[in-house]
């Protein structure tokens, strides 16, 4: 056998293994390499593995004040030096137009395995996602007669049960009634939640819902739960978890770590595999609190506290979103839909990324993926093969 | 021979590779090929093991390659200069010529040598990444077996991923 035939035969298993540590859209192009490649990257095998090793990224949401909306993946480096985020310029595309959305703000839900929920609002009207930017597929969820009206509130979850492997949306309502004078929630006459499995066609109705609260947040899925920070009707927050593989709610460790303070700026994440919270009440600190052991009142921690420099500190009424920390120490963090920004650990600073200057932005960890959407069932599948202008 | 050099004398295995080559290697650079510490285990090492699959060019570099992460391991240095060395000796190892890299991902792999295995892997998805299809299929000597009809429906299921 000469060394070029030995080559030419080299195992599908090695050959599954190089590929399968490539980025999501070097892979697509290898699929035309030759009909052996293909064979290899279309098998279940190769997506897990891929999935596997795929290092998270950032999904971005970018709002331009034009009205045009983008969507971009972002990788950055786990470097001890250098978390460069950098983008593929052919990962972007614009939102509105390639999911068919006619008018609206569209705000991200939830990303899983490769799958991003996104959620489109105008108005009083409600329409929600399920899209893989990679394969560019996307489903668009059935659309119910939902309407809502300040000062009701809806809030949404994208949760994967861990047993069943199902991917799930979840939507909470509540009718509120407010105090006319302050302003504060009352009363709450009424609440729903509704769950839509992807690959069934339906959204379903949850008995007892005993979640009547006030919540700002989407749902932050972790070790097979939904969590949301809400408020009840005296102010005090606590944790909402949803269990999504039994779809009940569950009874969340208490206390809250943070300080109770009536603007309430304390958003969940999930750093270093532990469930966190990042609390921006202070006019001149971040602090982040780590849940070491999941469920565990007496394992959440203090771990970080960040003095603010001068450009960030005073009353902030955003939510700070911790996203990542590095090898370093370094931390990746958001503030609301404004800006990213990194806290330095070595130098103890904070430094502002310029990811699209004067652009709001909305940020979630995310994981490129191969992952179909034809693996469901679903009637409205749809592709947008379009490159952009 | 003295029972004091006995014990400090160290075993020595003999691997013959496909044109024939014998090399001569220390018990602790063997059993790091996973294939061969299942034949001293299994006490089938003797005279010498063949292996048909590796030439005598590449089990060269497959050797230094072991002796090398051996003699580190044992070295009595910290973890961390001894992680940094082998980072660098790495790096410095995968510098060859994409054929050669090839032929070592594939001995790596028959001779079950984990480390080096995803090595090879790494460098070579790295070497893939940002290269055209033509420029892939040249490096892996594959041809391009689709038909014209076959191309076209793959490309246009990904039409925007095509550069």
């Amino acid at each position: 056998m000469s060394d070029e035939g030995f080559l030419m035969n080299l195992p599908s298993h090695i050959i599954l293994d190089i590929l399968s540590r490539l980025p999501a859209q070097s892979i697509l192009t290898c699929k035309l390499v030759c009909k052996k490649w293909l064979r290899v990257i279309s098998t279940p095998e190769f997506a897990n593995l891929h999935l596997f090793r795929s290092p998270p990224g950032l999904v971005v949401f970018i709002h331009e004040s034009g009205g045009a909306e983008f969507c971009r993946l972002f990788e950055f480096n786990d470097d001890a030096f250098d978390h460069d985020l950098h983008y593929d310029p052919e990962i972007k595309f614009e939102l509105s137009a390639s999911l068919g959305i006619s008018s609206g703000a569209t705000v991200q839900v939830g990303s899983i395995n490769g799958l991003v929920c996104l959620r489109n609002f105008y108005r009083k009207y409600d329409a929600l996602y399920v899209c893989n930017p990679i394969t560019r597929e996307y489903v668009a969820l059935p659309v119910l007669d939902w309407l809502f009206e300040f000062p009701s509130q809806v809030t949404y979850g994208f949760g994967l049960s861990i047993i069943s492997g199902q991917y799930k949306v979840v939507r909470i309502f509540h009718e509120c009634v407010l105090d006319p004078t302050t302003g504060t929630i009352l009363s709450i006459p009424k609440y729903e939640c509704h769950v839509y499995t992807l690959g069934t066609g339906s959204w379903r109705s949850i008995e007892g819902v005993p979640f009547a609260y006030n919540c700002r947040s989407v749902g932050l899925f972790f070790n097979g739960n939904l969590h949301w920070v809400i408020q009840d009707l005296e102010g005090s927050e606590l944790i909402s978890c949803f269990d999504v593989e039994k779809e009940s709610f569950q009874p969340f460790p208490f206390p809250f770590p943070g300080e109770r303070h009536k603007r309430a700026l304390h958003s969940l994440g999930v750093v270093s595999d532990c469930l966190c919270l990042c609390d921006n009440t202070s006019d001149s600190e971040i602090v982040i609190w780590v849940m070491k052991e999941y469920g565990v009142k007496k394992s959440w921690i203090k771990e970080f506290v960040i003095s603010k420099m001068p450009d960030f500190a005073g009353t902030s009424y955003e939510m700070v979103y911790a996203l990542k920390v590095f090898e370093n120490g370094d931390i990746l963090m958001s503030w609301e839909d404004y800006y990213l920004f990194f806290y330095r650990n070595q130098s103890k600073t904070l430094q502002q990324v310029e990811v699209v200057p004067n652009n709001s932005i909305q940020t979630m960890l995310h994981v490129p993926s191969l992952f179909s959407l034809k693996n469901f069932t679903e009637n409205n599948l749809y592709t947008y093969c379009r490159r952009n202008p | 021979m003295s029972s004091s050099t006995e014990l400090t004398e160290k075993k020595v295995f003999l691997l013959k590779s496909l044109d024939g080559v014998i090399f001569e290697v220390e018990e602790s650079v063997a059993v790091q090929l996973e294939v061969i510490r299942e034949l001293i285990e299994g006490d089938c090492a003797r005279p010498f093991i063949s292996l048909y699959n590796v030439t005598s060019e590449i089990l060269a570099l497959v050797i230094e390659y072991c002796k090398h992460h051996a003699e580190t391991c044992s070295g009595g240095t910290s973890a961390t200069i001894a992680d940094e060395d082998l980072k660098t000796f790495d790096n410095e190892f995968m510098n060859v010529d994409e054929n050669i890299l090839l032929e070592l991902c594939s001995a790596a792999d028959y001779l079950d040598i984990k480390s080096l295995f995803e090595l090879t892997c790494r460098t070579l998805a790295s070497l893939i990444k940002d290269r055209t299809i033509i420029e892939v299929r040249k490096m892996f000597n594959v041809e391009n077996d689709f038909s014209v009809v076959e191309e076209k429906a793959v490309r246009k299921e990904f039409a925007w991923a095509f550069k």
